[in-house]
């Protein structure tokens, strides 16, 4: 692949996790840019956002599976 | 989404309680379809990170920083390689867990209902084989499995590990655990990989440079390979500590 298909391909990519991204409710985007992105610990984001420990893992665990969803090929994804 | 997802996303974080994340890893030792969820949510978290870590252009915090440094660092490896290059920290509730892995084969895999007893059970009869089975010998699990510890050898840490192989009628696996020094001496589940067809257990010699967990090796173990006698001693003894 040469550099402009690759930077084609790069766009496409960041498009795809910006449309999955853009589809979560707010406060699931949130939390998985604070955790997922940031790097910050359950109870930092807790405290951030005061919100429960258990919010915040049941929010973030339905943001990744949700953008599981969206941006694992059908093929790949593990029956449920 | 599942409440197994929830479990898993937290592992991934290392935002379990310490025996929880032992149950997961486990668990992940003994049910591919578990490590294929896991794969497919870090493999989300992997791509947030490349790609808004590459837009904004704003370092990512030092631990990040540091963990995907790590990860850049190894070698490429099979794409159906369950790695837990951070077990080590999750174990000491550090960090965060990027588990890089993608595992390929098993796309088709069922998501078979979970039994955590079961489970415990399964893994329990794996560690009671790596604690009693010399290289190259084979041992019959509870659940009717075939496992062949290959070698024997003490990692960076002062613990020891053994690879072994664990063949099943549908599927066969490469693995390497290390015996805890911390707690109470059990095993745990450090690298898996899936071998795809079932591959004849004489295809492999025992403590064989040709394994295809050779790159992992080479990074974990401290020192030569156990010899035959030195193992023996081992089980005999019971793995004492201090290697």
């Amino acid at each position: 692949m040469v550099d402009g298909e690759r930077q084609v391909a790069n766009e496409i990519e960041v498009s795809r996790v910006d449309d999955a991204m853009g589809r979560l409710p707010e406060d699931q985007r949130q939390i998985i840019a604070l955790v997922a992105i940031q790097g910050l610990s359950y109870q930092a984001v807790s405290e951030i956002l005061s919100v429960p420990k258990g919010t915040v893992m049941s929010r973030l665990a339905r943001a990744r599976a949700a953008l599981s969803e969206a941006l694992t090929p059908e093929t790949m994804r593990t029956e449920k | 989404m599942t409440s197994v997802d929830e479990v898993l996303s937290a592992f991934l974080d290392g935002e379990l309680p310490p025996e929880e994340m032992q149950q997961i890893r486990n668990r992940l030792a003994v049910e591919p379809e578990l490590a294929a969820r896991l794969s497919e949510l870090a493999l989300i978290d992997q791509t947030l990170q490349t790609h808004y870590g590459a837009i904004d252009g704003r370092p990512l915090p030092e631990t990040v920083t540091q963990l995907l440094a790590t990860t850049h660092d190894e070698p490429e490896l099979p794409s159906n390689v369950v790695r837990f290059p951070l077990w080590r920290r999750l174990q000491a509730h550090t960090g965060k867990a990027i588990a890089a892995a993608l595992v390929a084969g098993f796309a088709l895999a069922q998501w078979l209902p979970l039994s955590p007893t079961g489970t415990d059970a399964a893994w329990h009869s794996v560690a009671q084989g790596l604690e009693t089975t010399p290289s190259g010998v084979n041992y019959t699990l509870a659940s009717g499995e075939q496992l062949m510890p290959r070698l024997t050898f003490v990692n960076h840490e002062g613990e020891y590990c053994r690879q072994f192989r664990l063949q099943g009628d549908a599927r066969s696996s490469e693995n390497i655990a290390c015996r805890n020094i911390a707690d109470t001496g059990g095993w745990s589940l450090a690298v898996r990989l899936e071998v795809a067809d079932t591959v004849p257990a004489d295809r492999y010699q025992v403590a064989s440079g040709g394994s295809v967990l050779d790159d992992t090796l080479d990074q974990m173990i401290s020192g030569p390979l156990l010899t035959p006698d030195a193992e023996q001693r081992l089980i005999q003894q019971r793995w004492p500590s201090q290697p």
